[in-house]
Protein backbone atom coordinates (compact mmCIF):
# COMPACT_ATOMS: atom_id res chain seq x y z
CA UNK A 1 0.00 0.00 0.00
CA UNK A 2 1.35 3.40 -0.97
CA UNK A 3 0.40 6.46 1.08
CA UNK A 4 -0.14 9.91 -0.35
CA UNK A 5 1.50 12.78 1.49
CA UNK A 6 -1.80 13.76 3.11
CA UNK A 7 -2.65 10.19 4.10
CA UNK A 8 0.76 9.73 5.65
CA UNK A 9 0.47 13.00 7.56
CA UNK A 10 -2.86 11.90 9.02
CA UNK A 11 -1.53 8.44 9.78
CA UNK A 12 1.44 9.83 11.70
CA UNK A 13 -0.76 12.12 13.75
CA UNK A 14 -2.94 9.12 14.51
CA UNK A 15 0.05 6.86 15.20
CA UNK A 16 1.12 9.13 18.06
CA UNK A 17 -1.93 7.89 19.95
CA UNK A 18 -3.22 4.88 18.11
CA UNK A 19 -1.01 1.76 17.93
CA UNK A 20 -2.88 0.39 14.91
CA UNK A 21 -1.86 3.40 12.86
CA UNK A 22 1.74 2.83 13.88
CA UNK A 23 1.42 -0.78 12.70
CA UNK A 24 0.43 0.47 9.23
CA UNK A 25 3.52 2.65 9.05
CA UNK A 26 5.66 -0.23 10.33
CA UNK A 27 4.35 -2.65 7.70
CA UNK A 28 4.88 -0.11 4.94
CA UNK A 29 8.43 0.92 5.86
CA UNK A 30 9.78 -2.34 7.25
CA UNK A 31 10.81 -3.93 3.88
CA UNK A 32 12.49 -0.73 2.70
CA UNK A 33 14.40 -0.24 5.94
CA UNK A 34 15.37 -3.91 5.97
CA UNK A 35 16.72 -3.85 2.40
CA UNK A 36 18.60 -0.62 2.96
CA UNK A 37 20.14 -1.95 6.18
CA UNK A 38 20.98 -5.32 4.62
CA UNK A 39 23.00 -3.63 1.87
CA UNK A 40 24.77 -1.37 4.34
CA UNK A 41 25.56 -4.13 6.83
CA UNK A 42 25.51 -7.50 5.06
CA UNK A 43 24.93 -10.31 7.55
CA UNK A 44 21.41 -11.35 8.46
CA UNK A 45 21.81 -11.23 12.25
CA UNK A 46 23.43 -7.80 12.25
CA UNK A 47 20.72 -6.53 9.89
CA UNK A 48 17.98 -7.85 12.14
CA UNK A 49 19.54 -6.31 15.25
CA UNK A 50 19.90 -2.93 13.57
CA UNK A 51 16.40 -2.97 12.05
CA UNK A 52 14.92 -3.77 15.47
CA UNK A 53 16.94 -0.92 16.95
CA UNK A 54 15.78 1.51 14.23
CA UNK A 55 12.09 0.78 14.75
CA UNK A 56 12.35 0.91 18.53
CA UNK A 57 14.02 4.32 18.31
CA UNK A 58 11.41 5.53 15.82
CA UNK A 59 8.58 4.25 17.98
CA UNK A 60 9.91 5.83 21.17
CA UNK A 61 10.57 9.18 19.50
CA UNK A 62 7.46 9.38 17.36
CA UNK A 63 6.06 12.17 19.54
CA UNK A 64 9.11 14.27 18.79
CA UNK A 65 8.58 14.01 15.04
CA UNK A 66 7.34 17.24 13.49
CA UNK A 67 6.11 17.25 9.93
CA UNK A 68 7.89 19.97 8.00
CA UNK A 69 8.21 20.89 4.34
CA UNK A 70 11.50 19.07 3.81
CA UNK A 71 11.27 16.63 6.70
CA UNK A 72 8.87 13.88 5.77
CA UNK A 73 8.34 10.85 7.96
CA UNK A 74 10.39 8.73 5.53
CA UNK A 75 13.33 11.10 5.67
CA UNK A 76 13.11 11.16 9.49
CA UNK A 77 12.97 7.35 9.66
CA UNK A 78 15.84 6.86 7.23
CA UNK A 79 17.92 9.39 9.13
CA UNK A 80 17.40 7.26 12.25
CA UNK A 81 18.41 4.22 10.18
CA UNK A 82 21.51 5.93 8.88
CA UNK A 83 22.61 7.09 12.35
CA UNK A 84 21.98 3.65 13.84
CA UNK A 85 24.14 2.05 11.15
CA UNK A 86 26.91 4.61 11.73
CA UNK A 87 26.76 3.86 15.49
CA UNK A 88 26.92 0.14 14.72
CA UNK A 89 30.12 0.56 12.71
CA UNK A 90 31.62 2.78 15.40
CA UNK A 91 30.95 0.28 18.18
CA UNK A 92 32.51 -2.87 16.80
CA UNK A 93 34.46 -4.34 13.98
CA UNK A 94 31.85 -5.86 11.74
CA UNK A 95 32.23 -9.46 10.73
CA UNK A 96 29.86 -10.58 8.01
CA UNK A 97 28.78 -14.16 8.31
CA UNK A 98 28.70 -15.32 4.72
CA UNK A 99 26.78 -18.42 5.67
CA UNK A 100 24.02 -16.35 7.15
CA UNK A 101 22.72 -13.98 4.50
CA UNK A 102 19.18 -12.76 3.96
CA UNK A 103 17.07 -14.48 1.36
CA UNK A 104 16.63 -12.75 -1.99
CA UNK A 105 13.15 -12.47 -3.37
CA UNK A 106 12.73 -14.45 -6.58
CA UNK A 107 12.64 -12.37 -9.75
CA UNK A 108 12.38 -13.13 -13.46
CA UNK A 109 15.83 -11.74 -14.22
CA UNK A 110 17.55 -13.56 -11.34
CA UNK A 111 18.54 -17.17 -10.95
CA UNK A 112 15.79 -19.46 -9.77
CA UNK A 113 18.10 -21.04 -7.22
CA UNK A 114 17.96 -19.32 -3.81
CA UNK A 115 21.63 -20.05 -3.11
CA UNK A 116 22.66 -18.40 -6.36
CA UNK A 117 20.52 -15.40 -5.59
CA UNK A 118 22.13 -15.14 -2.16
CA UNK A 119 25.53 -15.35 -3.82
CA UNK A 120 24.54 -12.46 -6.10
CA UNK A 121 23.47 -10.45 -3.07
CA UNK A 122 26.78 -11.15 -1.34
CA UNK A 123 28.62 -9.94 -4.46
CA UNK A 124 26.53 -6.80 -4.87
CA UNK A 125 26.64 -5.96 -1.18
CA UNK A 126 30.42 -6.23 -1.23
CA UNK A 127 30.59 -3.98 -4.29
CA UNK A 128 28.29 -1.39 -2.75
CA UNK A 129 30.35 -1.42 0.46
CA UNK A 130 33.51 -0.83 -1.55
CA UNK A 131 32.15 2.48 -2.85
CA UNK A 132 33.02 5.73 -1.08
CA UNK A 133 30.69 6.08 1.94
CA UNK A 134 28.51 8.82 0.46
CA UNK A 135 28.01 7.04 -2.85
CA UNK A 136 27.25 3.76 -1.08
CA UNK A 137 24.63 5.49 1.06
CA UNK A 138 23.04 7.23 -1.91
CA UNK A 139 22.89 4.08 -4.05
CA UNK A 140 21.43 2.09 -1.12
CA UNK A 141 18.83 4.76 -0.34
CA UNK A 142 17.80 5.07 -3.99
CA UNK A 143 17.65 1.40 -4.93
CA UNK A 144 16.83 -0.40 -1.70
CA UNK A 145 15.23 2.26 0.46
CA UNK A 146 13.30 3.40 -2.62
CA UNK A 147 13.78 7.07 -1.80
CA UNK A 148 13.62 9.85 -4.37
CA UNK A 149 16.63 12.12 -4.88
CA UNK A 150 14.84 14.94 -3.09
CA UNK A 151 14.27 12.77 -0.01
CA UNK A 152 17.86 11.50 -0.07
CA UNK A 153 18.98 15.13 -0.12
CA UNK A 154 16.86 15.77 2.99
CA UNK A 155 18.14 12.63 4.76
CA UNK A 156 21.80 13.40 4.11
CA UNK A 157 21.30 17.15 4.31
CA UNK A 158 22.97 17.85 1.00
CA UNK A 159 21.70 19.35 -2.26
CA UNK A 160 19.66 17.38 -4.76
CA UNK A 161 22.34 18.02 -7.39
CA UNK A 162 24.98 16.41 -5.20
CA UNK A 163 22.71 13.40 -4.76
CA UNK A 164 22.19 13.07 -8.51
CA UNK A 165 25.87 13.35 -9.40
CA UNK A 166 26.94 10.94 -6.65
CA UNK A 167 24.28 8.45 -7.70
CA UNK A 168 25.44 8.45 -11.32
CA UNK A 169 29.10 8.26 -10.35
CA UNK A 170 28.41 5.49 -7.89
CA UNK A 171 26.42 3.42 -10.36
CA UNK A 172 29.04 3.74 -13.07
CA UNK A 173 31.75 2.73 -10.65
CA UNK A 174 29.67 -0.19 -9.41
CA UNK A 175 29.08 -1.33 -12.96
CA UNK A 176 32.75 -1.22 -13.78
CA UNK A 177 33.59 -3.25 -10.70
CA UNK A 178 30.81 -5.70 -11.44
CA UNK A 179 32.17 -6.27 -14.96
CA UNK A 180 35.59 -6.91 -13.48
CA UNK A 181 34.22 -9.50 -11.07
CA UNK A 182 32.19 -11.34 -13.75
CA UNK B 1 19.96 2.78 -26.03
CA UNK B 2 22.97 4.83 -25.10
CA UNK B 3 23.22 6.83 -21.92
CA UNK B 4 24.75 10.10 -23.00
CA UNK B 5 24.67 11.94 -19.74
CA UNK B 6 23.69 11.78 -16.09
CA UNK B 7 20.22 13.13 -16.70
CA UNK B 8 19.43 10.32 -19.11
CA UNK B 9 20.71 7.77 -16.62
CA UNK B 10 18.65 9.32 -13.82
CA UNK B 11 15.54 9.30 -16.01
CA UNK B 12 16.13 5.67 -16.94
CA UNK B 13 16.57 4.70 -13.28
CA UNK B 14 13.42 6.60 -12.36
CA UNK B 15 11.51 4.73 -15.06
CA UNK B 16 13.00 1.43 -13.94
CA UNK B 17 12.17 1.93 -10.27
CA UNK B 18 8.62 2.98 -11.07
CA UNK B 19 7.97 0.03 -13.37
CA UNK B 20 5.50 -2.41 -11.84
CA UNK B 21 6.95 -5.52 -13.45
CA UNK B 22 10.38 -6.43 -14.73
CA UNK B 23 9.80 -4.96 -18.18
CA UNK B 24 12.60 -2.42 -17.93
CA UNK B 25 15.45 -1.94 -20.35
CA UNK B 26 18.24 -4.42 -20.31
CA UNK B 27 19.90 -3.68 -23.65
CA UNK B 28 22.35 -1.23 -22.23
CA UNK B 29 24.80 -2.96 -19.98
CA UNK B 30 24.73 -0.22 -17.32
CA UNK B 31 20.96 -0.30 -17.14
CA UNK B 32 21.06 -4.06 -17.24
CA UNK B 33 23.28 -3.96 -14.20
CA UNK B 34 20.94 -1.45 -12.52
CA UNK B 35 18.00 -3.72 -13.15
CA UNK B 36 19.84 -6.65 -11.53
CA UNK B 37 20.78 -4.43 -8.60
CA UNK B 38 17.18 -3.43 -8.18
CA UNK B 39 15.91 -6.98 -8.48
CA UNK B 40 18.28 -8.40 -5.87
CA UNK B 41 16.09 -7.46 -2.91
CA UNK B 42 16.95 -9.05 0.42
CA UNK B 43 13.95 -10.21 2.41
CA UNK B 44 13.47 -10.42 6.14
CA UNK B 45 12.44 -13.73 7.64
CA UNK B 46 8.67 -13.50 8.09
CA UNK B 47 9.09 -14.62 11.70
CA UNK B 48 11.45 -11.73 12.40
CA UNK B 49 9.09 -9.08 11.02
CA UNK B 50 6.25 -10.59 13.01
CA UNK B 51 8.31 -10.89 16.20
CA UNK B 52 9.51 -7.28 16.01
CA UNK B 53 5.98 -6.11 15.28
CA UNK B 54 4.74 -7.96 18.36
CA UNK B 55 7.53 -6.54 20.50
CA UNK B 56 6.72 -2.97 19.43
CA UNK B 57 3.06 -3.66 20.00
CA UNK B 58 3.82 -4.88 23.56
CA UNK B 59 5.81 -1.72 24.22
CA UNK B 60 2.91 0.31 22.91
CA UNK B 61 0.56 -1.55 25.23
CA UNK B 62 2.85 -0.58 28.06
CA UNK B 63 2.90 3.06 27.03
CA UNK B 64 -0.77 3.38 26.10
CA UNK B 65 -2.61 0.74 28.16
CA UNK B 66 -5.91 2.58 28.02
CA UNK B 67 -5.99 2.29 24.24
CA UNK B 68 -5.84 -1.48 24.40
CA UNK B 69 -8.07 -2.65 27.23
CA UNK B 70 -11.68 -1.61 27.09
CA UNK B 71 -12.55 -1.55 30.76
CA UNK B 72 -16.06 -1.90 32.19
CA UNK B 73 -17.68 1.26 33.53
CA UNK B 74 -17.59 0.12 37.18
CA UNK B 75 -13.91 -0.63 36.91
CA UNK B 76 -13.31 2.77 35.38
CA UNK B 77 -15.07 4.48 38.28
CA UNK B 78 -13.09 2.48 40.82
CA UNK B 79 -9.94 3.26 38.94
CA UNK B 80 -10.82 6.95 38.83
CA UNK B 81 -11.37 7.01 42.60
CA UNK B 82 -8.13 5.17 43.20
CA UNK B 83 -6.30 7.58 40.89
CA UNK B 84 -7.90 10.53 42.71
CA UNK B 85 -6.81 9.11 46.06
CA UNK B 86 -3.30 8.52 44.83
CA UNK B 87 -2.77 11.71 42.92
CA UNK B 88 -5.16 14.52 43.73
CA UNK B 89 -6.11 13.84 47.37
CA UNK B 90 -2.61 14.20 48.84
CA UNK B 91 -2.37 17.53 47.04
CA UNK B 92 -5.52 18.82 48.76
CA UNK B 93 -4.80 17.34 52.18
CA UNK B 94 -2.11 19.76 53.24
CA UNK B 95 -2.08 21.67 56.54
CA UNK B 96 -2.33 24.91 54.60
CA UNK B 97 -5.46 23.83 52.76
CA UNK B 98 -7.04 22.34 55.87
CA UNK B 99 -6.45 25.47 57.96
CA UNK B 100 -7.84 27.58 55.13
CA UNK B 101 -10.95 25.42 54.99
CA UNK B 102 -11.41 25.62 58.80
CA UNK B 103 -11.03 29.42 58.72
CA UNK B 104 -13.61 29.61 55.99
CA UNK B 105 -16.11 27.53 58.00
CA UNK B 106 -15.64 29.73 61.09
CA UNK B 107 -16.04 32.95 59.11
CA UNK B 108 -19.14 31.61 57.36
CA UNK B 109 -20.72 30.57 60.68
CA UNK B 110 -20.06 33.95 62.24
CA UNK B 111 -21.43 35.77 59.23
CA UNK B 112 -24.57 33.62 59.30
CA UNK B 113 -25.13 34.25 63.00
CA UNK B 114 -24.72 37.96 62.51
CA UNK B 115 -27.25 38.03 59.70
CA UNK B 116 -29.81 36.14 61.84
CA UNK B 117 -31.14 39.18 63.71
CA UNK B 118 -33.92 37.32 65.47
CA UNK B 119 -31.28 35.45 67.43
CA UNK B 120 -29.48 38.55 68.64
CA UNK B 121 -30.13 39.41 72.31
CA UNK B 122 -31.36 42.94 71.55
CA UNK B 123 -33.87 41.68 69.01
CA UNK B 124 -35.12 39.08 71.43
CA UNK B 125 -35.53 41.74 74.12
CA UNK B 126 -37.37 44.04 71.76
CA UNK B 127 -39.86 41.43 70.75
CA UNK B 128 -40.34 39.99 74.21
CA UNK B 129 -42.93 42.53 75.38
CA UNK B 130 -40.88 43.59 78.39
CA UNK B 131 -41.13 47.16 79.66
CA UNK B 132 -38.53 49.77 78.77
CA UNK B 133 -36.88 49.53 82.20
CA UNK B 134 -36.76 45.84 82.03
CA UNK B 135 -35.00 45.80 78.71
CA UNK B 136 -31.68 45.42 80.33
CA UNK B 137 -29.84 42.29 79.56
CA UNK B 138 -27.34 40.40 81.64
CA UNK B 139 -25.31 37.41 80.81
CA UNK B 140 -27.17 34.46 82.30
CA UNK B 141 -24.30 32.72 83.97
CA UNK B 142 -23.59 35.72 86.29
CA UNK B 143 -27.06 35.49 87.82
CA UNK B 144 -27.12 31.90 88.95
CA UNK B 145 -27.75 32.69 92.68
CA UNK B 146 -30.50 35.14 91.86
CA UNK B 147 -32.06 32.60 89.53
CA UNK B 148 -32.10 30.02 92.30
CA UNK B 149 -33.57 32.47 94.78
CA UNK B 150 -36.12 33.89 92.45
CA UNK B 151 -39.74 33.20 93.24
CA UNK B 152 -40.96 33.65 89.78
CA UNK B 153 -39.45 32.98 86.36
CA UNK B 154 -41.34 33.56 83.20
CA UNK B 155 -40.19 32.66 79.69
CA UNK B 156 -40.89 35.62 77.49
CA UNK B 157 -39.58 34.26 74.21
CA UNK B 158 -38.04 31.02 73.23
CA UNK B 159 -36.01 30.11 70.26
CA UNK B 160 -34.04 27.06 69.17
CA UNK B 161 -30.88 28.12 70.96
CA UNK B 162 -31.91 30.96 73.27
CA UNK B 163 -34.69 31.92 75.58
CA UNK B 164 -35.53 35.23 77.13
CA UNK B 165 -36.56 34.75 80.76
CA UNK B 166 -37.98 37.30 83.19
CA UNK B 167 -36.98 36.72 86.79
CA UNK B 168 -38.73 38.35 89.75
CA UNK B 169 -36.19 38.48 92.52
CA UNK B 170 -36.87 38.27 96.26
CA UNK B 171 -36.92 42.08 96.65
CA UNK B 172 -39.53 42.43 93.92
CA UNK B 173 -37.18 43.71 91.24
CA UNK B 174 -37.21 42.10 87.88
CA UNK B 175 -34.46 41.14 85.51
CA UNK B 176 -34.56 39.77 82.01
CA UNK B 177 -31.95 37.21 81.16
CA UNK B 178 -30.98 35.72 77.87
CA UNK B 179 -30.28 32.06 78.36
CA UNK B 180 -28.57 29.69 76.06
CA UNK B 181 -30.68 26.55 76.13
CA UNK B 182 -28.01 24.42 74.60
CA UNK B 183 -25.52 25.01 77.41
Amino acid sequence: MLFSRNQEQKLILKAKKDPEAFASLYNFYFPKIFRFTAYRVGGLENTEDIVADIFEKAFKNLNKFQWQKNATFASWLFRIARNTIIDFYKKKKVVIDLNNLPEIKSHEILASDQVKRQELFRQLQKLVSSLPARQAEIVSLRFFGERKNKEIAAILQISEKTVASNLCRGLRRLHEKYKEVQ
Amino acid sequence: MSIANDQNLLNAIEKMLNAKSGDYLQNNSLLGFCSRLMAAKPQARPKFQEKLGRKLSREQRFLFPALYVKQPAAFNLREKIARFRLTLLPRFLTWRNLSMAASFVIIATLALNKSNNYLSPSKLAETSGASREQKFLFPTNTFTIEKIQSQNARVLKKDQAFQLVEYTLFDGSKIIALENILL
